[in-house]
């Protein structure tokens, strides 16, 4: 095996190493990733990188994805692993998209808590809309997430209106005549 | 990519290393880009120490780390260095009303302001419009930035032996507009010199 070969191997192995420890704390919410699924994972992270034009050192970005998301109440052990590739291959791309203007916690922290809140698990919505309205935001020198550290933002940046009150009132008005 | 002497994988943990502190500990990744600036901050260091070293130290023969830690020394010595002598030239600076030669040596403050030795020692920062007849090219950074001062002192040197007066009658006989011309004083000097010796 050529050297080059055998580091990559060596950096393959220690990422599913991390990504299998990470079982440990994820199946208490159920969730537990199979040792192909860490390959797969892991094989996976190399293609997205190279893709994005990215280079990553060290522990990796997929660990805190997992921890910043296997609370959610939107994924279930048969989705798990393909939702986290799904999320690393947007996580990459919106770190492109916000020019690396945002740090890891700060879009893993808007990213969760838009899955959650907004996007109750919808992935398209959440790369497509949040992600996108928010990278807008950063590209054109929005900086208040550094004090928020990447909560609540998105509710500045919505082109949505989520609560309309008049809407409430009405429907009320009607469940409370009928 | 001449990496010096040394395999990607010495060289590798360096990047990492100064891709970890250029994102203050917050980012993992970095862009391809960014990855091969910091490369290139490393093997200037690199470089450093190899003309530092040359005949007595075979830079692929000591550890990368050493090289360019030891490269990293001496970038920083030649900032300080580049820091006196424009400390020293600019007491006496005479720039004989030629605007090009006023604003790039103006500018000199700016580069030790803004230099970045750990991040990006290989940036020159400066245009460096005041053209001097000694070729500079294949150096930049603190590198190129010095050897330019160091002409530009020698050529001060040189132009204060003359009585500034003089000086600046022969740029005006050159051309009545000589302020605005992007010209070495010296070659003007020299040419007057050859035809009235």
């Amino acid at each position: 095996m050529g050297e080059k070969n055998w580091l990559e191997a060596m950096s393959r192995q220690t990422q599913m190493q991390q990504i299998l420890a990470a079982n440990a704390y994820t199946k208490k919410y159920g969730l537990v990733l199979s040792a192909a699924e860490a390959e797969l994972l892991a094989e996976e992270r190399v293609q997205i990188l190279k893709r994005e034009r990215r280079v990553e050192f060290g522990q990796g970005i997929l660990p805190k994805i997992i921890y910043a998301f296997c609370d959610s109440a939107y994924i279930t052990q048969k989705d798990y692993s393909a939702v986290l590739l799904r999320l690393q291959e947007i996580f990459y791309l919106y770190k492109n998209e916000m020019l690396d203007e945002i740090t890891d916690d700060e879009l893993l922290s808007f990213m969760s808590e838009q899955f959650e809140n907004v996007c109750f698990g919808d992935l398209d919505y959440l790369e497509g809309t949040c992600l996108d309205l928010f990278a807008q935001a950063i590209r054109a020198g929005y900086s208040g997430h550094r004090a928020s550290g990447g909560q609540g933002e998105f509710e500045k940046f919505d082109i949505v209106k989520r609560w309309d009150k008049e809407l409430y009132m009405e429907a009320l008005a009607e469940q409370a005549w009928r | 990519m001449e990496t010096m002497g040394y395999q990607l994988e010495e060289l590798i943990p360096l990047v990492a290393e100064l891709a970890a502190g250029y994102g203050s500990y917050e980012h993992t990744s970095i862009t391809y880009e960014r990855a091969e600036m910091l490369m290139e901050a490393v093997l200037y260091c690199i470089h450093e120490c190899a003309e530092h070293t040359s005949g007595a130290v075979s830079v692929g023969r000591i550890p990368a780390r050493e090289a360019y830690e030891t490269g990293q020394q001496i970038v920083i010595r030649k900032v300080k260095r580049l820091h006196d002598l424009y400390n020293d030239m600019i007491l006496d600076f005479r720039d004989y009303g030629m605007e090009c030669l006023r604003d790039t040596i103006r500018a000199v403050p700016l580069f030790l302001q803004r230099y970045d030795v750990r991040y990006a020692p290989q940036e020159t920062l400066l245009l460096l419009d005041y053209p001097i007849p000694e070729d500079l090219r294949g150096l930049s950074g603190v590198d190129l930035v010095l050897a330019y001062v160091e002409y530009i002192c020698k050529e001060q040197a040189f132009l204060r032996r003359f009585d500034e007066g003089h000086v600046m009658d022969v740029l005006r006989a050159y051309h009545p507009e000589y302020e605005i011309l992007v010209e070495n004083i010296c070659e003007i000097m020299r040419a007057d010199m050859e035809e009235d010796p």
